[in-house]
């Protein structure tokens, strides 16, 4: 902090003069805490400060004829001109209580002013709006996160971003690198929604500092900490389908430094499912005990925490009777298994200097193993991961607050063996090998000269060793160029190494050939998007919109091609263009304190050679409506909520060469799916009821030939609606604190 | 879609329609002595058997509930205040309740607003 003169990139200059002088002092509210981070600005000058951890501040070179303003969120910003040669207090009051509950209370989902990039933060409150089950349905009241159906056979939920399928967003818990790798397509479902704290969706290539593989956009998911959970929490869910769930968080508090908590989940979908009457269950029947334990320290200087995650799950799906001790190879029926494993440790330390705020350094790791076995059909195939990840960050300021910078290391080891039956006779045949060794440096510099400009430019390399040099360049600007306006922008660059077996599971449900035609190579693309975000107030509650428009376009991709003929699937290296444009425009307001509305609409140009031909990605709607309207009475005694979806029409794979009694339309039609939830708030906790799919839209024959199975025309991968109709839940939750 | 808004509307309706005709207001005198006493007081006995609505006057002290009468009374309301930890007219606070409260909500505090943690 001892000079806050700003050069930035020799735009700005400035003559100095003799008369020029120090100022400090400290910043505190109106109870005499002293506030942390509050800013304080030169006002027509690029000077500034940000307040220390005791609420000091210290200005140099300021001119007597200067004024400085004082801000600090929640509070009512003061102008004053300077005092020279003793310390200034200066008291903040807090904006008006009433509002500001109220913008408290309405940010259940709401875009993060602050941050450069384009994040929308998802808390609790907002994600027991939907109260099922894990984060693959932690999206159905956010409107940048799209959910999809994978096929009518396993069950899988899948998410997609920008109208790009989700491998291509780096979904990390706790700033870890989480779901990826072999489980891509299955992880979401192994993070139970009771743990989830919150969730933050950024779209754009993200920071470099968790990686190259965000290409369209990091979730990064929060779970309860140990030091802030509830003693107790527990709860229960059943469905119409027949799914049960059971569970439990414990905070074990340990003493004053450490804490600890438990988090346990249990869940069963134990009834055979089969509304359209095709003889296949709608869903897997699963069986899923999952377990995750840290530990915390919280020093004066030192923080650290150390935890592990182990899960099992099981699934048993196909025609209905395929049990989970059937064997596909031999059995009369049409079956589906898959069955995981995984053992997590996990931690981080960290470390913090009171004499020195701006600078700390932190150290996060986490080591896996990881095992698959299954198949659908007469295909089986078993695979394993064993993951070592280590991210070193060390951040600290360039002799001001403006300017700091984050640094640091990395190493990624993933090593994948994995075993299949090429031609779907008994044994496993085939073997992909794969190491990776990613070592990587990385450097993120943040200009912050005031409250309403950010400017974020990082850039990190990684020596893979199979594909070489990675090299990623990212920008992030955030500027608030009016009171009520901010625009975004975002380049950047990213790449990831896909796993085509388990990222196609959906076409092992079909009588398809696989053709592995490609050389492994990493997928690169290129990133970019501008987003405006107002807010005004109408009727003095804000109306908040915001538009955005992201581009990203693939130089390398691995294509799963199904549009060659009905009877293949070809994988191969991109050969053409493949670009996704997405533009989205979200509008929220509170009519009353009671009722909160959200709408948006969205529209996917999603494009990809395939067959030859430039053509749009298949299941995939180029528009989007949706529509959140959100109920609640004081301290969310009732809640309701209610959810539309409008999906429009999807492309479907070519089937011009199937027989004609199974050849597919061009396009699905569209579709509305709503969910409704309504809950009651006690003093210990909830109960709620709610419907999914209430109006009961199925896909018509989502199978196509599922009298024959292990015939040549089967395939129940073509899948673009719901499946399973409409479905009714109840559950409740409890809190027990002292 | 029209048939779900429709029955939508309808159960709110029900929802705040139901029992207004014997509804009772009584207004307590009670210790509170900032924001935090006041969501303390409203949050709990919002979902306190028979209560409509809660409202703490600051100024006055005053909690202010309307409660349907035959489900509650004014002794089990004032009861509850105390459990809270708060006077309520004659009646004393529960000492162990008290005890709980955040520092600030506690005699000779700070009498201005303590920011809560969101």
């Amino acid at each position: 902090m001892k000079f806050l003169f700003l050069l930035f990139l020799g735009l700005l200059s400035s003559v100095s003069s003799f008369s020029q002088g120090k100022v400090s002092g400290e910043v505190k509210n109106n109870a005499q805490e002293p506030l942390i981070g509050a800013t304080i600005q030169v006002v027509g000058k690029s000077n500034g400060a940000v307040t220390q951890i005791d609420g000091s501040f210290e200005l140099q070179e300021i001119l007597p004829s200067d004024r400085l303003i004082f801000t600090y969120i929640g509070y009512v910003s003061d102008t004053l001109p300077p005092v020279f040669g003793e310390k200034m207090v200066v008291n903040l009051f807090e904006t008006d209580e009433s509002l500001q509950t109220f913008t408290i209370k309405g940010r259940t989902e709401s875009l993060v002013d602050e941050a450069p990039f384009l994040n929308i933060l998802i808390t609790e409150a907002e994600l027991q709006k939907a109260a099922c089950c894990n984060l693959s349905e932690s999206f159905e009241t956010n409107a940048s996160v799209d959910v999809s159906y994978a096929d009518a056979v396993t069950g899988t939920k899948m998410i997609q971003m920008m109208g790009l399928d989700g491998r291509y967003v780096l979904i990390s818990r706790e700033g870890i690198p989480n779901i990826r790798g072999l489980n891509s397509r299955l992880g979401l479902t192994f993070v139970p929604g009771t743990w989830i704290q919150s969730i933050d969706v950024g779209k754009g290539a993200g920071s470099v500092i968790n990686g190259y593989e965000s290409m369209t956009g990091q979730i990064n998911v929060e779970l309860f900490k140990p030091e802030t959970m509830d003693q107790w929490y527990l709860n229960s869910y059943l469905n119409s389908f027949g799914r049960l769930e059971l569970n439990a968080n414990r905070q074990i508090p340990v003493s004053e430094k450490w804490s600890s908590g438990v988090m346990f989940h249990a869940s069963q979908q134990f009834l055979e499912m089969d509304n359209n009457g095709d003889g296949f269950m709608d869903m897997p029947k699963t069986r899923q005990v999952n377990f995750l334990n840290r530990w915390k320290y919280e020093g004066d200087q030192l923080m650290a925490q150390i935890g592990f995650n182990v899960f099992s799950s099981e699934s048993a799906g196909g025609q209905l009777g395929f049990g989970f001790n059937d064997e596909l190879t031999t059995s009369p029926m049409y079956g589906y298994e898959m069955d995981t494993r995984k053992a997590e440790l996990f931690g981080k330390i960290g470390m913090i200097y009171p004499s020195k705020p701006t600078q700390s350094w932190g150290f996060q790791y986490s080591m896996s193993y990881q095992d698959f076995s299954g198949g659908a059909g007469r295909r089986i195939y078993e695979g394993e991961e064993k993951t070592l990840y280590g991210n070193f960050i060390y951040q600290n300021i360039i002799r001001s607050s403006f300017h700091q910078y984050k640094t640091g290391l990395s190493f990624l080891l993933d090593d994948f063996d994995e075993r299949f039956n090429s031609n779907q006779t008994g044994s496993l045949d085939s073997t992909i090998l794969r190491t990776e060794k990613v070592p990587g440096a990385f450097f993120e510099y943040n200009y912050i000269p005031n409250d309403n400009f950010t400017l974020v430019a990082g850039a990190r390399t990684d020596f893979h060793n199979l594909f070489g040099t990675y090299f990623t360049p990212r920008i992030h600007a955030r500027w608030a160029f009016a009171p009520s306006l901010t625009l975004r922008g975002s380049v950047g660059k990213g790449y990831r190494t896909p796993n085509a077996l388990m990222e196609n599971s959906m076409v092992w449900v079909s009588s398809r050939d696989i053709q592995y035609k490609a050389d492994l190579q990493p997928e690169v693309s290129w990133n970019s998007g501008l987003s405006l975000a107002g807010s005004w107030m109408i009727k003095e509650k804000p109306l908040a919109v915001v538009a955005d428009y992201f581009y990203t376009s693939f130089e390398s991709q691995l294509v799963y091609d199904q549009d060659i003929s009905s009877d293949l699937l070809v994988i191969d290296n991109l050969q053409g263009e493949s670009f996704a444009k997405s533009f989205q425009l979200e509008a929220s307001y509170p009519f009353s304190e009671r009722i909160q509305a959200k709408a948006a609409y969205k529209n996917y140009q999603n494009l990809m050679t395939t067959n030859g031909i430039l053509q749009q990605v298949p299941y995939q709607s180029q528009d989007r409506f949706f529509f959140n309207m959100a109920y609640a009475t004081r301290y969310d005694k009732w809640k309701a909520d209610l959810t539309v979806n409008w999906n429009g029409p999807q492309r479907l794979p070519d089937t011009s060469d199937s027989p004609s009694e199974f050849m597919l339309a061009t396009e699905s039609p569209d579709f509305f799916l709503v969910n409704a939830q309504i809950s009651r708030g006690f003093r210990w906790g909830s109960i709620y009821l709610g419907g999914e799919n209430i109006l009961d839209f199925r896909q018509e024959n989502p199978i196509v030939d599922p009298e024959n199975p292990f015939g040549e025309n089967f395939d129940a991968s073509m899948t673009w609606g719901p499946i399973a109709g409409r479905m009714v839940y109840a559950g409740f939750r409890m809190k027990i604190n002292n | 879609m029209k048939k779900l808004i429709l029955s939508l509307i309808v159960l709110a309706i029900a929802f705040t329609a139901n029992a207004q005709s014997n509804v009772k207001t009584i207004g307590i005198k009670t210790s509170a002595i900032c924001e935090m006493c006041k969501e303390n007081l409203e949050k709990d006995l919002t979902f306190e058997k028979g209560v409509k609505s809660v409202n703490l006057d600051l100024e006055t002290k005053v909690l202010n509930i309307a409660y349907i009468d035959g489900k509650t009374n004014p002794d089990l309301l004032r009861k509850r205040v105390t459990m809270v930890g708060y006077n309520a007219d004659s009646l004393p606070r529960d000492p162990k309740a008290y005890e709980k409260l955040d520092p600030c909500c506690k005699d000779g505090a700070h009498p201005t607003p303590k920011k809560g943690d969101n």
